[in-house]
């Protein structure tokens, strides 16, 4: 026996359908006489839950159906109440409220639409089965990819909750960006001052292990217990045996310009970046070397290796955090023309400025060591232009305020320009920083600049002035590019190693921007600081405790529970083709063993692995092959004129049930039918409904990039499109089979693309 | 009677099979219930690949019985093709609209009709960026060489919907089919449209390769080393082996693989229907097969294998794939385009054009599901004949349980009502009497609870031959084996399960599950003991054989100067591949000469009683047992010995000469309690 339980949602859905004729319906009318259906007005109060509970009991029923609101909404309550009575996964909803009461203005129309979503509801929850969980050991070790200031702080929060962490940084120090500057805004202290307690803390930390040069080449298991492969490269110095002396670098002959300088001073072959370097040992970079011998003669602690190796090795983690941070948007060679030796980028005027930079501080054009007379800051150089970036760096009108009136403050002669868009200084303080910089006589010109034009080793700015609207031709002797972040290519090589998303702009993206700002969509693996996004540093040390806080979460059993939703694989008839595993972007299928098996931990059950399966040897539990055609099944017994409307649980569905909040109309041909992933769609569910007699089919999926399962929604879109000609040679088709990328904000793209297939669909 | 070169085929799969370990495999399958579908063996296992037909001693049309079984079960939704369906689903949808044109740069007329198939869908839903459709297209350049311009017929004919049991729709598709091809003469190069045209629509067509040997063109490439895979709709469908041969000896350099003609290992797929492991592996086994011929090309007459024997090629991080990597599949029309020098096999990209079609909106089929249509007496008498000896498993390259099946399929028809009427009989018995033979007598019991062990003695051993109750008995206290035999037993209900009477075996087991569960139960019935060990659940069952070798030591055997033959009961060999244990207790009886069968273990005939047919169809029942004698009697045997009261029924009742008695009579001689 099926229970349906309808609510009228007070007017919300009873205003719009007519809820007692749809009850009515379903306990006279409908086909199957194994259904039994009640009405309420609030389904999601105690008394709607009760009743829920209390029909499940006196009926026994087999499953329930819950027409109401979208799952998303009270999903939970509903899975939690009838979780009280029976396997809370034996219960399936038919959303009549954002996409049909909302989204249908004639009572009628509506009316015959819930019947069909509630249909489909039905003979879908006719194939539920229970779903169990099960708890697997975890490792309660911690990986952290990136020493910045963000890693280091997480580092160190978590170590302080006695998690053992594995700290890997690519360069030869931690400390990241924060520590090549001179002050730091609001508060203008100095960077080092702030940032020397934690390195000394890091590098003191016994939970902490540092693995400076060096990066992470394979991540491979599952949530709680990854297997990561490291790869260190050789620093060329034994470090158990250098004491950071500096005797070679004072030897050594060659002089090149300086990474950590930002190419502003010179370095020796073998150097340590700064005195405060985490681990404090010297490194030979051998792209400089030439192998004088000179190091090794001076030094007294032996401790030069010029034959030395990258070493791998392996350790295994229960959770990672990826802290890689960001870099400058590269602007030579375009109008802003950064090769000229006068136009400089903020981090380099940083490196100018920090006391101990290779010009003690002084502020000298790199072109010949003069001090400027006319410095201009060009804010949004390279942001909030759809030529390179269309975001806003977030930090930059801050950065360039803190360094101006630093300079104003000691070199009050000196003339200084912003050309700006519009001043950013939203945050506790920012706008009266701002509003002080202004009185202390910084030139505040609000302008885009649209060229800089070398004039000798001067620089003439092409800006308009706007509120004067004259046109300007600004002569500056030094230029400050505020470049745009974007994401380091270390994040990006992260993202590709362990299969991260990233949103359209690059940086990586969490599971929910607002309230899982750090968890990604794999689970045990969580992102920081300038990963996720450009941000000052009191935004990262936020994401640091609550990445700390959530991993320690995650860690805090020695086992964790998971829900079987996931895949599963008939060994029975499996034939170890592997197509399934290629399709799993989690390494979840272990293809290792006797049996091909999924791992319950690592299975995201996105359900892209089973739509290729030759044997059909592997499906979802949940979102069944055949649960998805059965739903199909019901909707077109219903109305067999529909448009199925196969949408992703992250995306198409949001951007829906959006369409719904927002009232748009939506034709009642189209029914949504929910799935994990668009790449969960097979070849059968594209070509099924046509047998059926619908007039079409398409898929809502996330916008390219930024698909929750990394590439569910580009797998779908190579079928669609084979299935499209397959219809075309069929004779059915294919303009009737669609594919439309949407985010999950943007529900008038739903609109559009239903109305789209209608009118394919005439 | 088996036809010719069936001993090859069982040699061979016997041999196979202890290569390749796969018993361990069937074992395995033992334990772990089917997910899909139906509790019993699965009916999309099977090939229809004819190849069991070689061994089956009854000689029944399976193809039939299965293609309306799968009827039955699609109407329960219970039949899957692999690919998650998409196959037959996409055979539907182009008969439901009008298929388009794919095929370029033929010049076309109206002189003959070529019908290219689906192959276009194949390449394309298939996701395998491959270019199965250019056979057709080589065929259609192939025509025009030969001074044809054809007539090109889209479209799907059918096959897969006919032999998956989609006959409703396999009807719609025909109708339309006959009325662009009634009266014409058509050319396919698919050895299933062939098959399909000719006997199930018959219609005018001929194959591809024939009609080229009629043309007798020049080849000018004829350098690609190839070998030919017979498809089973050509080969023991049709008895098409020459015609695909000739023209590959003329066109290319041809040799031969081990396994041909109607002994060929089959592509193990058909309709979409069943690929598992077992399948992979003959498909692997064939393509090894070709590459050992020294061939760079595999050539196949059928689209279908050739998409079947390629798919090792596709897997991924396979070793299969990689060592096979260099035969590669051909249709016969590649060949010939290539060697006639009108098509280039070995072009990249796939090579027609998808046409972008308007289509109108289809109507969902109204389809009626009217299964009596399908039965008539010959269907009838097909599902009755079986003996569930299971003689076809051992052979088939999928494994097939076709006895599982048939007794499946049985239920369906006892469940109408269509079953015979001796079996209704004999069900009425065992439920009013608790026993096959109607005797008014309950079981006798053998009180003693405390006994670790349970005789199950079974109807036939009860009341038919008290010899074999008695010497079990008797051989259980001189092994000291402290048994009981409770109270209330009924008949196992094997003949019920057999029969399809399932409803009522349903009953019977859970009588007796509830009486023989928690205690070792050792049966002397072959029978009995499958029945106890496979059909029920949860029970500890043993065969007397167990029990004596295990202890045969303590049995003062003395000489038995005797010719004796072996006969392995079905219930107890193939089933659980249980042979060498009784053959052992035999050869320690002192004296005894045992002579082979010519078949024997997994090969051996059945008595042929098995699976309700001595009930119901007794003359096939005697002729097959009479066939058994008579090798025993050409042989010389002085007895024949077998492990099964039932089996030793039949064997005895045609057969005055030799006695046919039980491996526990021979033990009684032997101990010198000899019972005449
Ligand atoms: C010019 C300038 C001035 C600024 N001034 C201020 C200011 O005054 N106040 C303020 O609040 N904010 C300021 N900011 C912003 C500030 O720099 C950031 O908020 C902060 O440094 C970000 O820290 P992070 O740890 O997220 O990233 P990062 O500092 O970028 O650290 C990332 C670390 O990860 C390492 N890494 C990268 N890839 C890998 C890999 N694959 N494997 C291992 N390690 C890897 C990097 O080497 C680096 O050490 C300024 C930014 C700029 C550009
Ligand atoms: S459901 Fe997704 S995550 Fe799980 S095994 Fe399949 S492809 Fe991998
Ligand atoms: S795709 Fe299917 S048959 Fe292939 S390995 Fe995966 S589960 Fe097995
Ligand atoms: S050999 Fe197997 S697959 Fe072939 S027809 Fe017989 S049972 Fe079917
Ligand atoms: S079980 Fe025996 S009788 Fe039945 S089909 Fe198979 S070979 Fe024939």
């Amino acid at each position: 026996m099926i229970g349906v339980f309808i609510c009228f949602c007070g007017n919300n859905i009873g205003g719009y359908i007519d809820v007692q004729q749809l009850t009515d319906y379903f306990n006279e009318e409908y086909p199957a006489d194994d259904v039994v259906a009640f009405n309420t007005t609030f389904l999601c109060s105690e008394i709607g839950q009760d009743l829920i509970k209390e029909k499940i009991e006196e009926l026994n029923l087999d499953a329930v159906v819950i027409a109401s609101c979208s799952p998303k909404h009270h999903g939970a309550i509903f899975q939690a109440c009838i979780g009280e009575k029976m396997n809370q996964y034996r219960w399936e909803f038919a959303n009549i409220r954002e996409q049909c009461a909302w989204v249908t203005p004639n009572k009628k129309n509506a009316t015959e639409k819930a019947k069909a979503i509630i249909s489909g509801a039905i003979e879908k929850s006719r194939l539920l089965e229970d779903i169990g969980s099960t708890r697997v050991p975890v490792t309660k070790d911690i990986l952290v990819i990136g020493g910045g200031i963000t890693g280091m702080h997480a580092a160190l929060e978590l170590s302080a909750k006695g998690f053992h962490v594995h700290l890997v940084e690519k360069k030869e120090t931690v400390g990241g960006n924060m520590v090549r500057f001179d002050r730091v805004f609001p508060t203008d202290d100095c960077a080092m001052c702030t940032s020397s307690p934690i390195l000394a803390e890091v590098a003191m930390d016994p939970l902490i292990d540092i693995y400076s040069l060096s990066e992470v080449t394979e991540v491979k298991g599952r949530p709680g217990e990854y297997d990561v492969t490291v790869v260190k490269q050789p620093r060329y110095i034994d470090e158990t045996k250098c004491t950071a002396c500096g005797d070679c670098t004072a030897h050594c002959p060659v002089e090149v310009w300086s990474e950590w300088d930002e190419g502003m001073g010179l370095r020796a072959a073998t150097y340590k970046p700064m005195a405060q370097a985490v681990p404090l040992k010297n490194r030979i970079n051998m792209d400089s070397c030439i192998r004088c011998g000179t190091c090794e003669n001076v030094c007294k602690a032996e401790a030069v290796m010029y034959n030395e190796e990258p070493k791998e090795f392996t350790m295994k983690v229960g959770a990672i955090l990826v802290a890689t941070g960001y870099e400058l948007i590269d602007l030579k060679n375009t109008e802003y023309h950064q090769e000229h030796p006068n136009v400089i980028s903020g981090l380099q005027l940083e490196r100018l400025k920090v006391p101990s930079g290779p010009t003690a501080g002084e502020i000298l054009r790199p072109s010949d060591g003069k001090m400027p007379k006319h410095l201009v800051f060009v804010q949004c150089a390279g942001s909030r232009d759809r030529r390179y970036n269309v975001y806003c760096s977030k930090i930059c009108c801050m950065y360039a305020t803190k360094n101006a009136r630093l300079i104003k403050s000691e070199n009050p002669d000196m003339k200084i320009s912003i050309c700006y868009i519009d001043m950013r200084t939203a945050g506790r303080g920012y706008e009266e920083f701002f509003d002080k910089a202004r009185e202390m006589g910084i030139n505040y010109i609000r302008g885009n600049v649209s060229e800089i034009v070398p004039d000798g080793e001067d620089l003439i700015l092409k800006v308009e002035d706007t509120f004067t609207s004259e046109p300007l031709d600004l002569k500056a002797d030094l230029v400050v590019l505020s470049s745009g972040l974007i994401p380091s290519q270390g994040t990006k090589d992260v993202a590709s190693t362990i299969h991260l998303v990233s949103g359209a702009d690059g940086f990586l993206a969490p599971v929910h921007v607002k309230i899982a700002p750090v968890d990604t969509a794999t689970k045990g693996i969580f992102i920081g600081g300038t990963t996720e996004a450009p941000k000052p540093i009191q935004e990262c040390i936020t994401d640091a405790g609550l990445v700390a806080s959530r991993i320690a979460s995650f860690l805090k059993d020695d086992d964790i529970e998971i829900d079987l939703t996931t895949s599963k694989i008939n060994p029975e008839i499996c034939i170890k083709c592997g197509t399934c595993a290629e399709n799993c972007v989690y390494d979840a299928i272990d293809t290792t063993g006797e049996n091909y098996e999924v791992l319950d931990v690592s299975c995201m059950a996105c359900g892209k692995c089973s739509v290729t399966c030759p044997t059909n040897a592997i499906d979802l539990s949940l979102y069944t092959e055949d649960q998805v055609i059965k739903q199909i099944d019901g909707i077109l017994a219903e109305d067999p004129d529909s448009i199925i409307g196969f949408s992703c649980y992250q995306c198409g569905y949001n951007a829906a049930d959006l369409a719904g909040t927002a009232k748009s109309f939506i034709d009642p041909k189209i029914k949504v039918v929910l799935v994990p992933c668009s790449g969960r769609v097979t070849m059968q569910h594209m070509l099924y409904p046509f047998f059926k007699g619908a007039r079409g089919v398409f898929l809502a999926a996330c916008l390219e990039g930024q698909c929750h399962y990394i590439d569910g929604n580009l797998q779908a879109k190579e079928k669609v499109k084979l299935a499209k000609k397959a219809l075309d040679v069929m004779g059915v088709g294919g303009h009737k089979l669609n594919l439309f990328n949407m985010s999950s904000a943007e529900g008038p793209k739903f609109v559009a693309a239903a109305k789209r297939m209608v009118e394919i669909c005439q | 009677m088996p036809v010719e070169g069936a001993e090859k085929v069982q040699n061979e799969a016997a041999e196979y099979k202890a290569q390749s370990g796969e018993n361990e495999m069937d074992q395995e399958a033992n334990k772990t219930p089917k997910v899909e579908g139906c509790e019993f063996g699965d009916v999309v296992d099977c090939v229809t690949c004819k190849r069991c037909s070689l061994v089956c001693p009854t000689e029944l049309d399976l193809e039939r019985v299965v293609r309306i079984h799968r009827y039955i079960k699609d109407s329960y939704g219970q039949v899957k093709g692999s690919h998650r369906d998409v196959f037959r689903l996409a055979s539907k949808l182009s008969g439901m609209a009008d298929a388009q044109g794919w095929l370029t740069g033929i010049d076309e007329g109206d002189d003959i009709v070529f019908f290219p198939g689906c192959a276009a869908l194949f390449d394309l839903l298939l996701q395998r960026d491959t270019n199965y459709s250019g056979n057709a297209k080589a065929a259609a350049l192939t025509l025009n060489k030969l001074g044809y311009k054809p007539e090109i017929v889209y479209g799907c004919c059918g096959h897969d919907l006919y032999y998956s049991g989609a006959l409703d729709e396999f009807e719609l598709i025909k109708a339309e089919n006959m009325e662009k091809l009634k009266g014409k003469k058509i050319v396919v190069s698919c050895a299933e449209g062939y098959h399909m045209f000719k006997n199930i629509y018959g219609l005018d067509v001929v194959g591809f390769e024939e009609f080229v040997l009629e043309h007798n063109p020049e080849f000018v490439n004829t350098d690609l080393k190839t070998t030919y895979h017979d498809p089973c709709r050509y080969g023991r469908y049709n008895e098409v082996y020459d015609a695909p041969r000739e023209v590959l000896k003329k066109a290319s350099d041809f040799r031969e693989m081990e396994n041909i003609r109607e002994e060929a290992i089959c592509c193990s797929v058909s309709a979409w229907m069943n690929c598992n492991k077992y399948s992979r592996d003959t498909r692997k086994k064939r393509l090894e097969e070709a590459k050992a011929t020294g061939a760079d090309y595999l050539v196949t007459a059928c689209t279908k294998c050739s998409i079947h024997l390629d798919c090792i090629h596709f897997e991924k991080n396979s070793e299969d794939a990689e060592a096979l990597e260099d035969i590669k599949i051909l249709g016969t029309a590649q060949v010939v385009g290539y060697a006639l020098g009108v098509y280039d096999p070995f072009k990249e990209e796939v090579d027609y054009i998808v046409p972008e079609t308007a289509g109108k909106f289809l109507e969902p089929l109204k389809i009626q599901k009217n299964v009596d249509q399908y039965i008539d007496d010959e269907l009838l008498d097909n599902a009755f004949l079986c003996t569930t000896c299971k003689n076809c498993t051992i052979v088939c390259p999928n494994h097939h349980d076709t006895a599982s099946m048939m007794e499946e399929f049985r239920s369906e028809l006892v469940k109408k009502d269509l079953g015979p009427e001796k079996h209704s009989k004999i069900a009425k018995a065992i439920m009013n009497t608790g026993n096959a033979f109607g005797e008014k007598e309950p079981m006798t019991p053998h009180p003693n609870e405390k006994a670790e062990y349970i005789y199950y003695p079974g109807c036939v051993a009860n009341y038919r031959r008290d010899d074999v109750y008695q010497a079990t008995k008797k051989i259980l206290d001189l092994l000291d084996v402290d048994y009981e035999i409770p109270e209330g037993l009924v008949c196992c209900g094997s003949v019920l399960r057999r029969a399809g009477h399932e409803d009522e075996f349903q009953d019977i087991r859970e009588k007796n599950t509830e009486l023989l569960r928690g205690k070792k139960v050792i049966c002397s019935c072959s029978g009995c003991y499958a029945t106890l060990k496979k059909d029920y659940e949860g029970l500890d069952v043993y065969h007397i054989t167990d029990i004596v070798k295990e202890n045969i030591d303590k049995l003062p055997l003395k000489e038995v100067k005797k010719k004796v033959m072996y006969h392995d009961p079905c219930h107890l060999g193939r089933k659980f591949e249980y042979y060498d244990i009784p053959r052992e207790i035999i050869e320690a009886v002192p004296g005894v000469e045992l002579i082979a069968f010519e078949k024997e273990k997994e090969n051996a005939q059945c008595c042929g009683a098995g699976g309700g047919v001595k009930s119901a169809k007794p003359d096939i029942a005697n002729n097959l047992a009479k066939k058994k004698m008579d090798e025993a009697k050409e042989k010389g045997a002085d007895m024949v010995v077998s492990a099964c009261p039932f089996c030793e029924l039949n064997l005895n009742d045609n057969c005055e000469e030799i006695p046919v008695v039980d491996i526990l009579n021979l033990l009684m001689e032997s101990l010198g309690e000899v019972k005449e």
